[in-house]
């Protein structure tokens, strides 16, 4: 049997062979079929991806090992493509791409773009660090941005919206990565980062005071209460 | 940020004001054009483009060729606080329906989806978020 597993295109392929043929040639030809279906799947994940995903090929269940290695009866390749890092760093580049960067006003032009952070089942992933397996993953970002301060008597204004990015690009990702995990926008309040430490301000708490119309107790969830992507393995 | 059609084209479906089912009528503002809000605290609507990412086209033909945008535009709408939930849910769910799985010329609208933004100064915000494709022919 050959299985290439593919996300999101799954085929699994059974090929029968001649017994006539002796078992190198019943393993060479198991092999030069493989190789088409498993060309066949790379080129489908650069079509549907834009670029090529990281893989492992298994022969038998050794990773790495030639194709032609393959038992001639009952062998079984396996390529596995690791598409959740793939959707991660998609969704990591837009909402880069599209944050808001602050206007002439703003004292760190560019900081909050510059700031959404992945958490792994709740632990920060740092940049430039393998991202661990996690059941779930999610985008946040951790700097306070200029709407969470606006007074309360203003009305809201959504040009530079950060929950107008996250909802979009949450919405964006759902789409073209539905095979791959489930993906979902939501609000969560983290409890460190810059956010968390100026939701502990007097400043801070005397604006939750004046315009949150919640009681004291629930001041630090709305002062951090932040736009999210939630991204959950199925 | 999306293209000047996609603007327009959003612009022009929901017009200046928008009238609801049950007979209200909410002021609209498209972000890209004004942004300003009603002074009388009452609910209203605005258009926002957060996210537009040009992808590639057809090549060949110069002047003829195909360029493609895909992106999500949303669909803000504003409610009173002191109002309850049931006929903002309601403006959504018509405002989706006006975009969802449409054609506008050049612009196809694909699945809108209701979101729950909360509390947002004196409003409550419920977000209708429309993915599309946008095709350029240049």
């Amino acid at each position: 049997m050959i299985t290439t597993k593919v996300e999101p295109i799954d085929r699994d392929v059974q090929l029968i062979l001649s017994e006539v043929l002796s078992p190198e040639a019943r393993s060479a030809m198991f092999a030069e079929t493989a190789q088409a279906f498993l060309n066949d799947a790379d080129d489908t994940n650069r079509q549907i991806l834009g670029r090529l995903p990281p893989s492992k090929t298994y022969v038998d269940g050794f990773e790495g090992a030639a194709l032609t290695a393959v038992k001639p009866d009952g062998g079984i390749i396996v390529r596995e493509y690791d598409l959740v890092v793939d959707l991660l760093v998609w969704i990591g580049q837009q909402l880069e791409l599209h944050s808001p960067i602050g206007g002439a006003r703003d004292k760190h032009p560019g900081l909050y773009q510059h700031s959404h952070t992945l958490f792994a089942d709740g632990v920060e992933v740092k940049l430039g660090e393998q991202i661990p397996a996690a059941t779930e993953y999610a985008f946040l970002n951790l700097q306070p941005y200029a709407r969470k301060i606006e007074g309360g008597s203003k009305p809201p204004s959504s040009s530079q919206a950060p929950e107008g990015v996250y909802n979009a690009v949450a919405d964006l990702a759902r789409r073209q990565f539905t095979n791959v995990a489930k993906i979902t926008f939501a609000f969560r309040a983290p409890l460190s980062g810059a956010v968390a430490d100026w939701a502990q301000t007097p400043s801070a708490r005397a604006h939750a005071a004046a315009h949150s119309h919640r009681r004291d107790a629930l001041h630090t969830e709305w002062l951090t209460r932040q736009p999210a992507i939630i991204v959950r393995l199925s | 940020m999306a293209a000047k059609g996609v603007v327009d084209r959003v612009a022009a479906v929901l017009g200046t004001t928008w009238t609801a089912t049950d007979g209200n009528i909410l002021p609209v503002f498209v972000v890209n054009y004004q942004s300003a809000a009603p002074s009388d605290g009452g609910p209203f609507i605005e258009a926002t483009f957060p996210v537009a990412n040009p992808g590639g086209g057809s090549f060949g033909s110069p002047g003829s060729n195909l360029w493609r945008e895909d992106g999500a535009f949303i669909i803000v709408i504003n409610e009173k606080k002191s109002i309850a939930s049931d006929r903002v849910m309601q403006w959504a769910e018509e405002i989706g329906a006006l975009f969802r799985g449409k054609s506008f010329g050049l612009l196809e609208t694909l699945d809108a989806t209701i979101n729950d933004w909360g509390p947002k100064a004196n409003y409550y915000q419920l977000a209708v978020v429309v993915q599309y494709r946008f095709d350029k022919i240049g």
